[in-house]
């Protein structure tokens, strides 16, 4: 797992310094994608559940679809909800 | 697969299934990037093709752009000292336009051959020429992800061509 978030590390990198150069909408893109390849991650090393799961799953429609859909702050929108939510039902077990 | 149902058909995709690709592919889409048309016939460019896993995952901490799992990639690399040598005062520009042409052929040769792929400019620049130890005066300037298409996404959409097109004068519709 650690050359797993070795790379997501220098995924973070590599994206501070492009994102000065790149269209404001890639922001959000990059942190939505970095968020998918942490769950990947806890996926692949069994660390997922089906909250990260269905999160994983709704953030792959958006960076496998079709460019500039433009989706990308309602996803985030939604998707901090939903999180807070997950945080409410797990209470002291996070 | 006629040419103009290559280029209506072909989409950007970025996730791709762990079935690798034929090496004889990858020659065959390089191949066809070296038919692009170049100014002055200047040709200012080198492609490295990497499909090594290892090295394929480790290129995409440094390349944002790199969203899925492609199983090759190709770095289309600007070739300086051709391109300055050979190619007069418009050098740089006109290596940036031969690139893009290349890299046109590269994606709609690997559709036409059934894979996917996408141009991508989204990388670290130094950080991408220092991983795959290029030689000095050869610049990546796009990376190409291949692979073949896990999604095939829709068209995003394009500008009408009566909003971009005018025919003899700025703003003429005769003929559009």
């Amino acid at each position: 797992m650690r050359d797993d978030l070795l790379l997501l590390l220098g995924y973070f990198l590599s994206s501070a310094r492009g994102l000065a150069n790149e269209p404001k909408s890639y922001g959000p893109f990059r942190l939505l994608d970095a968020a998918g390849r942490l769950l990947e991650i806890m996926e692949e090393h069994g660390m997922g559940d089906d909250f990260t799961k269905r999160v994983l799953e709704q953030i792959d429609e958006e960076r496998f679809g079709p460019s500039h859909e433009g989706k990308g702050l309602e996803l985030a929108d939604q998707l901090s909800q939903e999180f807070a939510e997950y945080l409410k039902a797990k209470g002291s077990a996070t | 697969m006629d040419v103009l149902e290559a280029i209506y058909s072909r989409r950007s995709v970025r996730k791709f299934t762990a079935e690798p690709i034929p090496d004889a592919f990858l020659s065959r889409v390089v191949e066809t990037a070296l038919q692009a048309p170049s100014g002055g016939n200047v040709q200012p460019w080198a492609f490295l093709v990497i499909r090594e896993p290892t090295r394929l995952r480790q290129l995409r901490a440094l390349a944002p752009g790199i969203i899925g799992k492609p199983t090759a990639v190709v770095a289309i690399c600007l070739d300086r000292k051709r391109a300055t040598t050979l190619g007069g005062s418009l050098d740089e520009m006109m290596a940036g336009v031969d690139i893009g042409l290349a890299a046109q052929n590269i994606l709609l040769s690997a559709h036409a051959l059934g894979l996917g792929g996408c141009a991508i400019a989204s990388f670290h620049p130094s950080s991408v020429k220092s991983f795959l130890d290029l030689p000095e005066g050869i610049e990546p300037v796009l990376l190409v992800a291949l692979g073949y298409p896990a999604r095939l996404p829709s068209s995003p959409g394009r500008r009408d061509l009566k909003e971009v097109c005018f025919f003899e004068t700025w703003g003429g519709t005769e003929g559009a």
